[in-house]
């Protein structure tokens, strides 16, 4: 068969696509870690916003993209709001044109992060409605923001909120990051907001608009930048690194979706949670009779009162990290008031530590079992240090439920979407750059044998 | 509709409802109750990527019909969401205070909206003048009457204009000018002596690529040595463009794969 450049290009258009569906879906079906190297950009993003949420101070997020940009703009969101719950910072979520058709998407991304974290909405974050407009919406949002958004989702009042009881205005956060899908907002963002307000915002955009934003980056306008599926990936990237993702323990997410109060019975038969397969796989009988009659009774305790009507995930939650902290639940902050599910959830907690004070029959976890964990030599003596002294059983406690949860935890520990994604998106690039060369490289010999054969 | 369009309908729609049952049998799709909408949306969601990647075989009544779903979806989805809102809470909630003042509402707007605890410049007014001026707009249908819509666009431009005018021009061109004008010798941080390269290399090819669309000059000798290089910054630029755009469409076919193969069909681990 004779090889010529008219058969590169005129391969059939089918080929290429399922060429490319191989491309992207064998490393998706056998996965390997790709890490990504985060740039200059997406730490200043990172260090902004945590440097905001560990003061409690306000960020506002605008989430401005729609179904069409989920592959890409759902990890920097969730990558984002993991960040700021699990550093319990303060979010204001806000939603303008660009965003009509996600608002859907945007409350469930919220409500699968808070829960996984146990915000509370109104406590740790408020999301505004969808409002129609760009520019006005941004001139107004710089003027005054209870103007613009009087109420919530939920139709409370913005004074009635304690976050937004005091913000008046952009100015009164302390970064602005906008996850948007064209250039336009980010225009609209940088010409309304930054430039009259000299505000501080960054923004995550899709791949095809990255390029454009540099420039603004580059004037010192634009404070951080996520651009396409790699920034989202370099930003978990960054929440692995500063062990935020660590931060999570047992959490919301470990708990099935529709299995709440369901749940309480199906944790016994052991065929659902890492927790499940922990009281019954690895125990042996008689632990597994103590466990039993322990869990039983407390599960009965925290949902007898179904009139508080108690929110049964976020209990199991304190509850289950209540074996590794005996009760100590560092959710809920002392100087913030409490909510009534909170309350009931404090309650619930310090009846699970109750349970587990030393030497109390119902302890879940062998305090010699615990005590023949072997740590290395830079361990030991960390956890023999006067400063940390009172933490040591405690992280003993956790290292101990942490080995036996590994599937658990490994899951807590894993990196998100975008880093899963990452690989095949790598080796379709490689794979892309080497069709390029070639085409290139073809085209090169064939004109210079049309050459030679005119000479 | 033509026999084949229907009959392909029919056997597409069967063997989408054929793999279900084969998940839900074979337990690797978990299916509650006899009518379950998440499993429900996740099977019309994976139905219709599959119409819609069906154009890349060819134009076909599936895509068509995936196509005018997706309209005629997003549009009812925009209305829905414009209307609870924009209209309730902005228009229609804003007239609450007419049935518990009554005309006062009108004729005392502001003392109306301070009892009303409403942050409006002129009470009720400053909703029902808008409104106005957003229907006169509407006028446009009639020729008689067309004229009347010239107003509202006059204001809409006059204000759209003077107030992105100055903006624009600080956000947009001033601001962006500020990174090359700088000590571009020395470190801004320690004054020692350093050059900065990136700087230097914005500043040409900004210099360079204005040369190549200055048309008053031949672009001969030095100049056109130079508006080449501009066409090479350029191409560069396109070439930055182009790869983070292949990029963007890959992600988004990641993201379609993903939801085929792991949230329907459970083979991507």
């Amino acid at each position: 068969m004779k090889f010529s450049l008219d058969s590169i290009f005129n391969v059939d258009r089918r080929v290429i696509f399922v060429a490319v569906l191989l491309v992207l879906l064998v490393p998706m079906l056998w996965p390997t870690g790709m890490p990504s190297v985060p740039t200059k950009n997406v730490i200043d993003m990172f260090d902004r916003i945590d440097d905001a949420a560990i003061h409690g101070r306000p960020v506002l997020l605008s989430f401005e993209f729609d179904p069409g940009g989920k592959a890409e703009q759902e990890p920097m969101a969730r990558a984002v709001l993991r960040h700021l719950f699990a550093r319990h910072g303060k979010a204001v979520i806000m939603n303008k044109s660009g965003g009509q058709q996600g608002t859907a998407l945007h409350y469930q991304i919220i409500q699968d992060c808070a829960q996984e974290f146990d915000a509370v909405e109104g406590i740790d974050y408020v999301y505004l409605p969808f409002i129609p407009g760009s520019t006005n919406v941004v001139i107004g949002l710089g003027q005054d923001l209870k103007k613009q958004y009087e109420k919530d989702r939920r139709q409370i009042d913005l004074n009635q909120i304690p976050l937004t009881r005091t913000i008046e205005r952009l100015q009164d956060f302390d970064y602005i990051m906008i996850i948007c899908n064209s250039m336009t907002t980010v225009g609209d963002w940088v010409t309304f907001g930054q430039g009259p307000y000299n505000l501080t915002m960054g923004f995550a955009v899709l791949g095809s608009a990255a390029p454009d934003c540099y420039g603004y980056v580059n004037s010192g306008q634009i404070k951080g930048l996520l651009g396409g599926l790699v920034g989202a990936a370099q930003y978990e990237e960054l929440l692995v690194e500063h062990g935020i993702n660590l931060r999570r323990r047992f959490s919301s997410a470990d708990i099935p979706r529709d299995k709440t109060p369901g749940f309480c019975r199906e944790l016994l038969d052991g065929r659902t949670t890492p927790v499940g397969r922990y009281l019954w796989g690895k125990l042996d009988d008689a632990q597994r009779e103590r466990v039993e009659s322990t869990v039983r009774w407390r599960f009965d305790e925290l949902i007898k009162d179904d009139d508080q009507k108690i929110d049964d995930r976020k209990t199991l939650t304190d509850a289950l990290n209540g074996l590794i902290y005996r009760g100590q639940t560092s959710t809920t902050q002392p100087d913030r008031a409490m909510t009534q599910p909170e309350k009931a959830t404090t309650q619930a907690a310090q009846a699970a530590a109750a349970a587990t004070q030393p030497g109390d029959p119902y302890d879940l976890l062998n305090q010699a079992d615990i005590d023949r964990i072997k740590l290395d030599k830079d361990a030991a003596e960390l956890l023999a240090r006067p400063d940390i002294k009172e933490l040591a059983e405690q992280i003993r406690r956790r290292l101990y439920v942490e080995h036996l949860f590994p599937d658990g935890l490994a899951e807590a520990q894993s990196y998100g979407m975008a880093t899963r994604w990452m690989t095949p998106q790598s080796i379709a690039h490689v794979v892309l750059i080497v069709a390029i060369l070639l085409a290139n490289a073809t085209f090169l010999w064939q004109r210079a044998r049309k050459g030679r054969a005119q000479a | 509709m033509k026999k084949k369009d229907l009959l392909l309908f029919v056997v597409f729609a069967a063997a989408i409802v054929g793999i279900q049952i084969v998940l839900v049998l074979t337990h690797r799709f978990t299916w509650h109750g006899l009518l379950d909408w998440h499993g429900l949306a996740i099977m019309c969601a994976a139905a219709s990527t599959f119409m819609v990647l069906s154009q890349l075989y060819g134009d076909n009544p599936l895509f068509k019909l995936a196509e005018h779903i997706l309209l005629g979806a997003a549009l009812a989805y925009g209305m829905i969401v414009t209307w609870y809102s924009m209209w309730v809470p902005s228009i229609i909630d804003q007239f609450d205070v007419v049935g518990k003042y009554g005309w006062a509402a009108l004729s005392h707007p502001i003392d109306v909206a301070n009892q009303a605890n409403r942050a409006q410049l002129l009470g009720l007014w400053s909703v029902i003048i808008p409104i106005i001026i957003g229907l006169m707009i509407y006028t446009r249908l009639s020729k008689k009457h067309g004229w009347v819509s010239r107003s509202p666009l006059a204001l809409l431009i006059g204000f759209g204009v003077g107030y992105s005018l100055p903006q624009g021009i600080s956000a947009s061109l001033l601001k962006q000018l500020q990174p090359m004008m700088i000590d571009m010798l020395h470190n801004a941080d320690t004054g020692a002596f350093q050059i900065q390269w990136d700087a230097l290399i914005i500043m040409f090819g900004v210099f360079a690529t204005l040369i190549y669309f200055f048309f008053s000059v031949e672009h001969k000798g030095a100049i056109g040595v130079v508006s080449r290089v501009g066409v090479w910054f350029l191409m560069i630029a396109f070439g930055a463009s182009f790869g983070y755009t292949v990029m963007s469409r890959l992600s988004i076919l990641i993201g379609r794969i993903n939801f085929l193969f792991h949230d329907w069909i459970p083979l991507i681990p």
